[in-house]
């Protein structure tokens, strides 16, 4: 087997700013990306290249730092450091603004829908997590605020398939939440990284997890059923990725497809991890197939894979540039 | 050895000879004992303060807590019924009087607040305090006086007492000062949601504070 | 003999002497420094305990209103609203105020501000009414 990472397309998505993160739609054919333009684009695809189908403008006062697809592609939802979070609705190849989500005290740092797409989760520097329901008039309410990080919550991300919700925060921990009796509990709390977590995401089961940090380092967490027999699931970190990063890292992703974890690091470069397939599931071994050390001039940010074009990744940075990868597995005779 | 002698000394043996230098060796050794007692004061004081502190943390939370829970209650019903109107009409400015009920109340609490914290901010005694109060303390020779331990503890206890009523005294005495003032405001505040035509039940809950 | 028992009987006393002033000290001291630790402790407590129960109680006066305003509507809206009112209804009325050494003040405190922060989104609370809440914060046990 010989992996690589080959360039597709150099895009300067957010000129004379940054690029914070991009997301695809969940058929894969639109990348949104957005920045400390205030701004979120659209990108499509146009023959072999990928172009900007329209700019959602005059939404944010401030950097606008995450953007989400609701599952069914049709609602975008964008986080920004303006307290609000912007609810977008797709009207033919257009967006327009639907609803502006209030409450929190300061920047918004990050927005994500859940496999159902009636809940919506949010965090912010005001150390708190935010779940929304949507009902059938697309109206938006608040169902619970969770103050269980002691910190700035840097990320939150939904389980592929059930309720459950991970966030991730500048108090080193990550915390995991479900609906308890009516009401949203932090069901368990994560220790290990030594500094902030800054992303976390879920393989494609949903039985494991993993997370990056400023300790330069990759934690892959599994589901355990709990010691004391609760039905209350506990997560066990089952392997650490370290060496690899020079730098914080900022973004991690499991691709749905082929299981191959990216990372974005503030030393610049984008790698791609492969898991050892003959490694016993309580002690996974990841290495290292793939890496640009200069994927970026500058931060690399964020790291995405296409949902459904496998081996599609779109990474951006500090630069303002995204960047668009394929990552290829070639067999070798 | 002058200590040693002035020691055993206990009035039975007397030494009548030499009376200035046993003068001068009393008063050595009172020095000594007095050196004594305040070492043991200094301890004393530690130990009795840090014996306490909680338990007079815990008397005075509940003492303050008890004093706010009204004018409290009294500002979130003003407050809901503040955003109540605003939400009901926003075209158009709450009535200037709930909002100027909304800041009498305000300033009420506040200043129920600042009552406690202003009685009770006699300073604590300093290093200063302890060294001069050690001189209301009589250093007596050996054997003049028995310590009776039971006794001292129950001046203590009465002391302690004697000063907790005073300080209960003090707050309650400013709380009762603006208690006429919180009624006044609860009054007013049930006109207001009378005259708003609020629900009878969130009347009869501004009423409730009356008695509280 | 008689004379080295005399010794041991000084011996003793002196000692007795130390121990006793230093005891008798002592006593005084610790009786200084209970009403000092009462009255300090006191001074604190009093002053966390207002604080907090404002804010308590400031969270119940709030609720008991927009419960007894919304009580008679009964749209879906309305009716998740309630549920919420009463959520926080009974984290007040759960509150310890009575034990301030409870493990619990902090993380209930917590629960009850998150709680207080969810119901003023569902009432689409103006913004501008955020000068109105002040909260105990700085609070330390």
């Amino acid at each position: 087997m010989k992996e690589a990472l080959s360039l597709v397309q150099r895009i300067s998505a957010h000129p004379d700013s940054c690029c914070w993160f991009v997301s695809w739609s969940p058929n894969g054919a639109l990348l949104a990306s957005c920045g400390g333009d205030k701004a979120v684009r659209i990108w499509g695809r146009e023959g072999d290249s990928w172009i900007c189908k329209t700019v959602l403008q005059d939404g944010h006062q401030r950097t606008v730092r995450k953007v989400a697809w609701s599952p069914c592609g049709n609602y975008l939802a964008s986080a920004s450091f303006d307290a609000t979070t912007c609810i977008w609705k797709k009207k033919n190849d257009d967006f327009e603004s639907l609803t502006v989500l209030e409450g929190h005290e300061n920047e918004v740092k990050c927005v994500a829908w859940a496999p159902s797409g009636n809940l919506l989760a949010t965090c912010s520097r005001d150390k708190s997590v935010w779940v929304w329901e949507v009902d059938e008039d697309e109206e938006y309410e608040c169902v619970t605020v969770l103050n269980a990080h002691t910190q700035d919550v840097k990320h939150v991300a939904w389980h592929p398939k059930k309720e459950l919700l991970a966030s991730a925060s500048y108090d080193n921990n990550i915390c995991i939440y479900k609906e308890e009796d009516d009401d949203w509990e932090c069901q368990a709390t994560l220790q290990g990284h030594t500094s902030t977590v800054w992303s976390l995401c879920f393989d494609a089961s949903g039985e494991r997890m993993a997370s990056c940090s400023d300790d330069r380092t990759v934690k892959i967490w599994k589901e355990c059923p709990s010691e004391n027999g609760q039905g209350n699931l506990s997560w066990k970190c089952v392997c650490t990725l370290s060496g690899y990063h020079g730098r914080t890292v900022y973004d991690v992703a499991w691709c749905e497809l082929t299981g191959a974890l990216a990372t974005a690091c503030g030393d610049d470069a984008v790698r791609v991890f492969k898991e050892d397939v003959t490694a016993s599931p309580d002690e996974p071994v990841f290495s290292l197939v793939a890496q640009e050390t200069k994927a970026h001039s500058e931060d690399a940010n964020c790291v995405s894979w296409n949902p459904k074009e496998a081996g599609l990744l779109a990474s951006c940075s500090d630069n303002g540039e995204i960047v668009i990868w394929r990552f290829k597995e070639e067999e070798l005779d | 050895m002058s200590w040693v002698k002035a020691a055993s000394f206990n009035g039975e043996d007397v030494f009548d000879e030499n009376a200035d230098d046993l003068y001068l060796q009393s008063k050595e050794w009172a020095s000594n004992m007095k050196k004594r007692i305040k070492d043991g004061y200094v301890d004393g004081v530690n130990a009795g303060e840090e014996a306490s502190l909680q338990m007079g943390f815990n008397m005075g939370f509940r003492e303050g807590a008890a004093q706010t829970v009204a004018v409290g209650r009294l500002r979130g019903i003003v407050s809901a019924v503040w955003c109540w109107c605003q939400i009901q009409h926003p075209e158009k400015p709450a009535p200037s009087h709930l909002i100027d009920l909304l800041q009498q109340v305000t300033q009420h609490e506040e200043g129920i607040i600042d009552g406690i914290r202003k009685t009770l901010e006699n300073p604590p005694p300093s290093v200063s305090d302890v060294s001069e109060s050690m001189e209301d303390l009589e250093v007596k020779p050996a054997g003049c006086e028995e310590t009776d331990c039971c006794r001292s503890e129950q001046k203590m206890d009465l002391d302690g007492s004697h000063n907790q009523q005073n300080l209960r005294c003090e707050s309650s005495c400013a709380a009762s000062g603006s208690a006429e003032g919180l009624d006044l405001l609860v009054q007013r505040c049930m006109d207001l949601a009378s005259e708003l035509e609020l629900p009878q039940e969130l009347i009869n809950r501004i009423e409730e504070l009356r008695n509280m | 003999m008689a004379g080295q028992q005399g010794a041991e009987d000084l011996f003793d006393s002196i000692l007795f002497a130390d121990e006793r002033f230093r005891g008798e000290g002592y006593q005084e001291g610790f009786q200084r420094g209970t009403q000092r630790g009462l009255h300090n402790g006191w001074r604190h407590g009093a002053s966390h305990g207002a604080k907090l129960s404002s804010e308590i109680s400031f969270y119940y006066g709030f609720a008991i209103s927009w419960k007894c305003l919304l009580e008679r509507q009964s749209d879906d809206r309305s009716r998740k609203r309630l549920k919420a009112l009463e959520a926080l209804l009974n984290l007040t009325q759960k509150f310890p105020l009575d034990d301030p050494q409870s493990v619990k003040l902090q993380e209930d405190t917590e629960k009850l501000r998150a709680k207080f922060r969810q119901v003023c989104s569902m009432l689409n609370v103006p913004t501008d009414f955020k000068d109105y809440i002040r909260t105990a914060e700085g609070t330390s046990f």
